[in-house]
């Protein structure tokens, strides 16, 4: 992956955390909670192992990158 | 929190724990003092930069949560619903950031020696006036940030005493507590003490969880019943809000990441792969810690329906105290939330009192005195610290504020020194005068929109178009920077071709 890209990631994987796609009031839900609001915990639970495999993948490499 | 809800949470037992607790944190300072390897620097303000997996993980967790998560989190969620979800998102984020930026300043922080955030701004751009600039943005964001968690914890003594304990003799009390600690073994204290810290507000906020799904018999009936109850708390966020929470997200990403006292874990972490594992746990942490106070305030929002703004502030103990009534048994949970909330609130405090010493010790004093030993800037640094919080505990005492209200302002002040560490690390041709130039501009929109919001009354000032005033002062910043940039290359070349 370019070195340039995967930094910005973690910043561009921000905009699916909001849930954008969702409006007005359904009954629907799922465990209890609105279906809007699972999609945001999903999303969130992705995010965190996006950036979980990305500190694995890439931390040596950012690390060692010249100044 | 509002009195008179008839919530006292200090009783007997109650205070044998919280004294136990504060007894508990002098032994570990006096710990750490026997650990001290020398008189530096380094070994005060970076603990040696030894911290191991275990310790690196819970002072980063301890430090990143505070007492607005036990308190505010699920106060906003009681009134906002489940749109406070975007605190999931942007406790998230803060790692996302790390990602950006801690594997490269970690291992220059070891190569150049590096004690403070600054240390890196002076390193990377040669040029002292950007780096006080910097320090001084550093400087008054954790001042904001000491002063707001030192009046939580007036708020919650005298509350939690039922008016028993007036919150200035406790905060006075607690300052000393920490103070001690802190000075006797510095960093190494203070990220011990949030071992034990971080660990009893993880523990509480899951207690206080599985209590809640215990006795209201399964939290996903509950939940559901807002379906009908609330129809505002059950939608989802109109087109403004949603615009917000993008807003909050990206704010927070730029803003929490480069607190001094973070940047100074990423210092202190005993190397690469220690620092790299306690991140990637990290970044699950929101998950058993957030979401769950979120969760907490909706649970409140549908079993006390209709309390005023300020009586929400007290939603946690108002659940905790239902639940109690209806389980006797767990009457334990009010005393846990208090060992929970204060451990929250002190290890923020003791972690930005410290990084708030190490800053005027190493970037003013030490280039006032240049002379002076390790040990003697040591020395030094210890009275600053003892002087910063006598001024934070009496402007805790005088100045009234919300907590909520000042998170805000000191993160849209502290996103603006972000292109200095995140563009200085990662753009090798940027020079001093670009990132200052967009630094200046940037806090001067931020300020001047804040001000204009305070002294009008008008939010709009405070959010033009649902964006932050510090996101709209960010934009500038940055844009500033490239325009002053591309002026710099030219002036370069023509100055070379003549």
């Amino acid at each position: 992956m370019a070195k340039h890209w995967r930094k910005i990631i973690p910043l561009i994987l921000l905009q699916p955390l909001v849930p954008w796609w969702f409006s007005g009031y359904t009954s629907g839900g799922v465990g209890g909670i609105p279906v809007w609001a699972a999609y945001a915990i999903v999303t969130c639970i992705l995010y965190a192992l996006v950036v979980c495999l990305l500190l694995g993948r890439y931390w040596d490499e950012q690390a060692e990158e010249d100044e | 929190m509002p009195e008179g809800l008839g919530v006292k949470l200090l009783g007997p037992t109650g205070i044998i724990v919280v004294v136990t607790y504060l007894m508990m944190l002098l032994a570990i300072g006096w710990w750490g003092r026997r650990a001290r390897q020398d008189n530096s620097l380094s070994d005060y303000y970076l603990g040696n930069r030894g911290l191991g997996f275990l310790v690196l993980l819970m002072t980063l967790y301890a430090t990143q949560y505070s007492g607005n998560t036990m308190i505010g989190f699920a106060a906003a969620s009681y009134r906002q619903g489940w749109q406070f979800l975007m605190a999931l998102g942007f406790m998230m984020a803060v790692v996302g950031c790390y990602f950006v930026f801690a594997p490269k300043l970690h291992r220059l922080s070891r190569r150049e020696g590096f004690i403070t955030p600054s240390d890196f701004v002076a390193w990377r751009f040669r040029h002292r006036g950007l780096t006080v600039a910097v320090t001084l943005i550093f400087i008054v964001t954790l001042a904001n940030y000491v002063l707001t968690n030192l009046k939580a914890v007036m708020e919650v003594i005298e509350t939690g005493s039922g008016g028993a304990y007036t919150g200035e003799l406790a905060v006075i009390g607690l300052a000393v507590l920490m103070l001690i600690y802190q000075t006797l073994g510095g960093m190494r204290s203070v990220a011990w003490t949030d071992v034990l810290q971080g660990l009893i507000l993880l523990v509480g906020i899951v207690t206080i969880f599985i209590a809640m799904e215990v006795a209201y018999g399964g939290l996903t009936t509950t939940l559901g019943s807002l379906r009908t109850a609330d129809y505002d708390l059950w939608s989802p966020p109109a087109g403004a809000e949603k615009v917000r929470w993008f807003s909050t997200l990206v704010l927070i990403f730029f803003g929490i990441a480069i607190y001094p006292h973070a940047i100074q874990r990423i210092y202190a972490a005993r190397d690469s792969q220690t620092l790299k594992r306690s991140l990637q746990v990290m970044v699950f942490m929101p998950l058993v810690t957030t979401l769950l106070m979120i969760t907490v305030g909706v649970v409140g929002a549908v079993r006390f329906p209709g309390l005023s703004r300020d009586d929400s502030e007290a939603i946690t103990l108002l659940v905790l105290q239902d639940i109690a009534m209806q389980i006797p048994a767990l009457k334990f949970l009010l005393t846990v939330f208090l060992a929970a909330v204060l451990a929250a609130i002190m290890s923020t405090i003791d972690s930005a009192l410290l990084s708030l010493s190490s800053m005027f010790t190493q970037d003013f004093y030490r280039h006032w005195r240049p002379h002076l030993s390790q040990a003697q800037l040591t020395l030094a640094g210890k009275f600053f610290g003892a002087g910063v919080m006598a001024l934070m505990v009496g402007g805790a005492i005088a100045l009234p504020s919300t907590i909520w209200a000042l998170i805000q302002i000191k993160i849209e002040l502290l996103v603006q020194a972000a292109p200095a560490m995140l563009l200085g690390l990662h753009v090798p041709r940027l020079r001093a005068g670009s990132i200052l130039a967009g630094l200046i501009a940037g806090t001067a929109l931020t300020l001047g929109l804040l001000l204009a919001a305070n002294f009008t009354g008008e939010s709009f000032f405070s959010r033009p178009f649902n964006l932050h005033a510090g996101l709209w002062g960010l934009m500038l910043n940055l844009v500033t920077v490239a325009v002053a940039h591309k002026l710099e290359v030219r002036v370069f070349a023509r100055r070379a071709s003549a």
